[in-house]
């Protein structure tokens, strides 16, 4: 864990050392007087060697400083977690939304291999899997927002409408408020961003957990409760769910750095204002800092929440305990 | 092995792929498109940049208002949309080819000296391979571009930058696979030096994984290519690429649909192509499936 952290602080820290020319200077951005880009220079060493460069970034780091913004001259860290509760809620929605989804169809097809089902849920997950998420973004925008126009397209919440921020979720600020109008429409907006995010992660779980349905059900156990005469819903449902649901948490896991990265695109695509878009107006600023900090954050995100899932499955699973 | 030898196991063992129907389609599919982006000057009507004030947004031929000339009508500046169809196609294989070649090269040299090697050679390519992971891919190319600047290059060097290291993951557990066969330790009882056995026993036997895997790879890097092109991060100005080909004709969506809808039409069939190529070697070269 700490050895993970370590390495992707230093990736995070050299793939910034790369820009070309005077680092300073872009660091600074295009309208820095030559006193900023001295004073750039100071703060962060960027005149000493590379690895003192980074053991200064470090430093920084630990007192919670990863720059400030060159656009907003405000501190990375404050920008990126304003934005956070916008990108995390698009993707705790998808991780449900799929979930749910690539459970029910996954099942469907693992207790009838081969079926009409099965081969029906099995193209609709090879597409999900083929056509990358921001194209289903562009799709969906398409559909439903310029031909169908049965759904918004743009944004979390409509002119008029307000919800009081206290956690920056938008769904539990409106139910903490008892606010319903704006639950309603915090829901709208995330119908289309969400469930063009959780395509592919539904197709994954629908693969993994028919092949792994496949598994089980011929296990002895299985043949048991068939022949203690116990009703084929609640052998599926039961007795077999649980045991194929493991693999699929893993699944869930290993394909968040895929989620994180992927809203990025969907968040740019449907206006969503969180650090997805932030990295695109960081990009067209130049915003050096900021990219590194956004890239740092996705990065770590993504170790912990690998850790926890690590955890999780420990927890489910007592065979596999960490010695 | 003499030649004719060679040429007989390739005739053979194409043979063998192409009884799939899907490795059919995909690759009739692929080569066409090689083709297209090679022969672009030839086939497409008009210059892709070639601009006609007089008639923008001309529909596709089969409206009333559309012409044969511009048979998939024309964007916003009169330009042929079937002509920047074509021409895109070379900058979606140029990343694909040059990223994929690259990625594959630094991927499977990493994945086999960690695997063949074990200890601690394995240990730290694995943990840099872990925390490279744990950076989301479009974030980190996204990144890489707003350093490097854009361009097809630039492209193609972020795909390697952020794909080899799934590369070496997949090959380094397949070497460690192929190193506990019985033929590796009759080549080293042999007296084989590691770089022979490497050469002779390990790589050629890597080769059905790495068909499968370059095959996604190109997929994905055409993604990426489109993807960046639609943030404006890919090609350069007047190259024509299906992204920003994408990201001028959805501004217009509502009125002039076509701009925009060919070239997602086209990518969506050139992924799927590839991902059924893909699918259809995975069927036939991995023998965990075949067995099934």
């Amino acid at each position: 864990m700490f050895i993970s952290l370590l390495v992707v602080s230093i990736i995070a820290f050299a793939i910034f050392q790369i820009v070309p020319g005077d680092p300073a200077r872009m660091m600074s951005g295009a309208a820095a007087t030559p006193q900023d880009i001295e004073n750039m220079r100071q703060i962060w060493g960027l005149d000493r060697p590379a690895y003192e460069q980074y053991l200064i970034w470090l430093s920084h780091l630990f007192q919670g400083d990863l720059g400030k913004s060159i656009r907003f001259k405000v501190p990375v860290l404050d920008l990126i977690f304003e934005r956070l509760p916008a990108t995390l809620e698009l993707i705790i929605v998808s991780v449900i939304i799929a979930s749910i989804i690539g459970v029910v169809l996954g099942v469907l097809s693992g207790a009838r291999k081969g079926g009409f089902l099965d081969r029906i849920f099995t193209t609709i997950s090879f597409l999900g899997l083929a056509i990358p998420n921001f194209l289903w973004g562009l799709i969906f925008v398409i559909i439903f927002g310029a031909i169908l126009k049965i759904l918004p397209v743009s944004g979390r919440l409509e002119i008029g409408v307000d919800v009081a921020g206290i956690t920056g979720f938008m769904m539990l600020d409106s139910i903490l408020t008892l606010n319903i109008g704006g639950f309603l429409v915090a829901i709208r907006h995330l119908i289309l961003p969400s469930v063009a995010l959780a395509l592919g992660l539904i197709a994954i779980i629908q693969r993994t957990l028919a092949s792994s349905m496949v598994d089980v059900m011929t296990k002895d156990y299985i043949l048991t409760d068939r022949i203690k005469g116990l009703s084929e819903k609640k052998i599926i449902l039961v007795r077999a769910l649980k045991n194929a649901f493991i693999p699929t948490l893993t699944i869930v896991g290993a394909q968040f750095a895929f989620l994180i990265g992927g809203s990025t695109l969907i968040e740019l695509i449907f206006g969503w204002p969180g650090v997805g878009t932030l990295a695109f107006i960081a990009v067209q600023w130049k915003d050096i800092p900021v990219i590194q900090g956004i890239v740092f954050i996705y990065a770590l995100i993504v170790v912990f929440v690998s850790l926890i899932i690590d955890l999780v499955y420990s927890f489910l699973n007592p065979k596999i305990r960490f010695g | 092995m003499t030649p004719k030898i060679l040429s007989m196991q390739f005739s053979r063992s194409a043979k063998y792929l192409l009884s799939s129907k899907k490795i059919l389609f995909g690759t009739i599919i692929v080569t066409g498109l090689i083709l297209i982006s090679i022969l672009a000057p030839i086939i497409a009507p008009f210059d892709p940049n070639q601009q006609n004030r007089k008639a923008p947004y001309d529909p596709p031929f089969w409206f009333s208002e559309g012409s044969t000339e511009h048979i998939l009508g024309t964007d916003s500046l009169g330009r042929d949309v079937f002509s920047r169809l074509i021409y895109s196609s070379q900058a979606a294989v140029y990343v694909a080819v040059v990223g994929t070649i690259f990625t594959a090269l630094i991927g499977s040299a990493v994945g086999v000296l960690a695997g063949y090697y074990r200890g601690r050679v394995d240990e730290v390519n694995m943990r840099i391979v872990d925390a490279w992971m744990s950076f989301p891919a479009v974030l980190l190319s996204i990144a890489l571009i707003s350093i490097l600047g854009v361009g097809l290059q630039n492209v193609a060097l972020a795909v390697i930058v952020v794909d080899w290291s799934r590369f070496a993951r997949v090959i380094r557990s397949e070497t460690l696979n192929i190193r506990e066969e019985d033929y590796i330790q009759a080549a080293r009882s042999l007296g084989f030096s590691d770089f022979k056995i490497i050469r002779k026993e390990i790589l050629p036997n890597l080769v059905p994984i790495l068909t499968v895997i370059v095959t996604i790879e190109m997929s994905i890097a055409i993604t990426v290519e489109v993807l960046l092109s639609y943030v404006g991060l890919g090609v350069k100005a007047f190259t024509p690429s299906w992204g920003s080909m994408i990201a001028e004709g959805m501004g217009y969506v509502q009125t002039n649909w076509w701009v925009a809808t060919f070239p997602m039409i086209t990518l969506i069939l050139v992924i799927l192509s590839i991902n059924i190529l893909g699918e259809g070697a995975r069927e036939k070269l991995d023998p965990k499936i075949q067995t099934n």
